[in-house]
């Protein structure tokens, strides 16, 4: 109904200077705007069941209001909690998460790669421990609640810093590319069927293919800057699938896994040096009777 | 917006009227989008006179960018006010949502303008100090302060910190100096003495926000500075020895903690008595983060036998929690021998200790961050993410 108007007014040339610069390197930005209507740190309870100490900090947003993502990450929990209510997570690696409270609606699935800035989710005011409409906004570390700068009653707008550096948390060089069975990087050989009936799948569906002693693989390629990357495989599981499903990493090596088990969420296929045009395969060689399942692949540096 | 406008509009919208006024409001707007503005502060200080943007093709000022970040602030600031009285999935309150969108996007127009100019123009930076010096309002001064810190790579050895330092250390208004130190947080090539300068203000400042801003520009300049880790995270155990606060402690702490860098002998003492003696719960835990982290080859054993002495002494449940998270974290590849042998007086400590042996079996012990997602996941799941109430933590257990 409403068309989102992100990056319209900013020309072309002056992108380059909102992404991370080398001098913005543990910076993340504000995911919305509005009054900070309770700091962190300290202070009296302000309803039953909220603490005395206060480890995130409170914007007074209505709701509804879309939620950006501080940094380049992965959103990998959406869990409604009595007092939080809704909670959004997003992991940046390295022990780093930020978590917003009270929300009304996730925006993206579970598992999805999110990047600096995107509408991730809306605000609300959900959960018991709220008195009104507002963000709890939290950044932490190995689950320690980590500071947040802003006084009572101070203005801040999205997509500016928040003035403060988090080392590892928005790592310029940190990648994280997702290859879905619908992106252009996805292609099969031979025939694929797809699926969509799984609720744990990535995305809105999957390809199967039946276990055959045939060479018709399904590929997943990403061209990545040099680094060392971790692969992961995402797939729904099911008692029908592959105990030993072949994926084929791109120096070659082959890492079976059982995709009876797992299903939605990443699964550590194995860690390597890439650099350019990288593709993992899943062959559909396996014992037969099974059908093996090619859903996303996650390359992160 | 004026204040009789904003309660006039406030009315309306009350008594149901704001629909159609708050349309009629926001379409004005688009028509006139940079209209000439006169406030308050700029009848108080000629240097923050509001002009109406020039076209592009006339020459661009710092001081121009800075009007139209202002005008937009104060537009955003208005608007939000007036969405927040709209009641609730009303045309009123979305027409609000719709034009708060627009206006940050201007601002963050604004500021990359703002930035560009100052990366571009070395000269362009002294007026946007000046213009800081001058500015009254808090909002404006952090992103004034942010585009300045900004331009300091690009002016290395030219940018004049020597003027953010004096406001940082004299300014009467609080919010100023803490902008200043802001800025200063940007800089990556850091000379001796403005070091020393915002050790000083981290441990003497008359505020606690003031000390809690020198900590946190440290930090940035750690994170930037490999070379000056171990310098600065000497300066922060002075910083916390120096102030009785909890919170500029707490803060101390967390900067070093948040470095992973393996502890010199130095931080590591200060850190184990950290861990143990501090008052608040939290810098405890924070402590306790600082050592998992800072693990290195000479080190281990002393930092796994101070946190498994720390847990056994430690009464509060949260931080016993984080406690164990830095064993397994540290021990990583023989985590099992030491998380097997702690006692487990709560059954969330079972339980943790039970999740960490599990996950280790089959992780990529490399990749603390993939061990610490699965933790994490399985507390949201279950509902015990480290603190209660979904992360409302309370002290008192």
């Amino acid at each position: 109904m409403f068309i989102r108007r992100k990056l319209s007014f900013i020309p072309l040339g002056l992108l380059v200077l909102l992404s991370p610069a080398a001098s913005e390197a543990g910076y993340i930005i504000w995911p919305c705007s509005g009054s900070i209507t309770s700091p962190y740190g300290p202070r009296d309870s302000p309803c039953s069941g909220c603490s005395t100490f206060h480890y995130g900090i409170d914007i007074g947003v209505g709701s509804g209001t879309y939620l950006g993502a501080p940094a380049n990450g992965t959103h990998n929990s959406w869990l409604y909690d009595s007092c939080g209510g809704n909670i959004f997570k997003i992991s940046y690696g390295g022990g780093w998460e930020t978590r917003f409270l009270h929300s009304s609606t996730s925006l993206v699935a579970v598992g999805s790669a999110v990047t600096k800035n995107q509408d991730v989710a809306r605000s609300g005011n959900t959960g018991s421990c709220t008195t009104g409409a507002h963000l709890h906004f939290e950044v932490r570390k190995d689950g320690v609640a980590q500071s947040i700068p802003g006084a009572d009653g101070s203005w801040v707008t999205r997509n500016t810093n928040i003035p403060k550096d988090y080392p590892g948390l928005n790592d310029p060089a940190a990648t994280i590319v997702v290859v879905d069975n619908t992106s252009a990087g996805f292609s099969v050989v031979g025939s694929w069927a797809t699926g969509s009936s799984a609720a744990d799948k990535y995305g809105a569906d999957y390809r199967y293919h039946s276990t055959a002693a045939v060479s018709e693989p399904a590929s997943w390629n990403a061209s990545l800057t040099a680094g060392t990357y971790s692969i992961s495989a995402w797939w729904p599981a099911g008692t029908n699938r592959s105990p030993s499903a072949p994926y084929i990493l791109p120096d070659g090596a082959t890492v079976t896994v059982n995709q009876q088990i797992n299903g939605g969420k990443w699964n550590l296929l194995g860690t390597k040096s890439l650099s350019g045009s990288a593709t993992t395969k899943l062959s559909c060689w396996a014992s037969a009777g099974y059908v093996v399942i090619a859903d996303a692949i996650k390359y992160q540096k | 917006m004026n204040s009789a406008k904003l309660i006039i509009l406030a009315a309306a919208c009350i008594t149901g009227v704001g629909a159609i006024l708050g349309y009629a409001w926001s379409r004005g707007r688009q028509a006139v989008p940079h209209a000439p503005r006169v406030t308050q502060s700029s009848q108080q200080n000629p240097a923050t006179v509001v002009t109406p943007l020039q076209p592009q093709r006339q020459p661009q000022t710092a001081a121009t960018h800075v009007n139209a970040l202002r005008n937009t602030v104060r537009l955003a600031e208005a608007n939000m006010n007036v969405g927040r009285m709209a009641r609730p999935e009303t045309t009123a309150a979305e027409h609000a949502r719709l034009e708060a969108e627009t206006l940050e996007q201007k601002l963050v127009d604004s500021m990359a303008r703002l930035t560009e100019q100052l990366s571009k123009d070395p000269g362009s930076v002294k007026d946007a100090i000046a213009l800081l010096e001058a500015e009254s309002d808090p909002a404006l001064m952090t992103l004034l302060a942010q585009a300045i810190g900004q331009a300091a790579d690009a002016m290395g050895d030219k940018f004049p910190y020597d003027s953010l330092l004096k406001m940082a250390l004299n300014d009467p208004s609080q919010d100023k100096r803490r902008a200043a130190l802001t800025a200063l947080g940007y800089m990556s090539k850091i000379p001796t003495e403005l070091q020393q300068q915002v050790a000083e203000i981290s441990r003497n400042a008359p505020s606690n926000e003031l000390r809690i801003a020198a900590v946190e520009c440290l930090g940035a300049w750690m994170s930037k500075n490999p070379a000056l880790k171990q310098t600065i995270s000497e300066t922060l155990l002075a910083t916390r020895v120096a102030n009785e606060d909890a919170a500029v402690r707490g803060i101390a702490i967390q900067t070093i903690g948040n470095q992973d860098t393996p502890l010199s002998r130095k931080v590591f003492e200060a850190m184990a008595d950290a861990v143990v003696h501090e008052v608040a719960p939290h810098n405890r835990s924070l402590a306790a983060l600082a050592l998992g982290g800072g693990v290195g080859p000479e080190n281990r054993e002393a930092i796994l036998s101070t946190l498994e002495a720390a847990y056994l002494g430690e009464a509060n449940l949260d931080t016993q929690r984080h406690l164990i998270t830095q064993i397994a974290k540290a021990a990583r590849y023989d985590a099992e021998d030491y998380l097997g042998r702690l006692p487990t007086p709560h059954p969330l400590l079972a339980q943790d200790i039970k999740d960490y042996v599990e996950i280790l079996a089959s992780a990529d012990r490399k990749d603390w961050g993939a061990i610490w997602d699965q933790k994490s996941n399985r507390d949201h799941e279950r509902g015990t993410y480290p603190g209660s109430h979904g992360g409302h933590d309370t002290d008192d257990h």
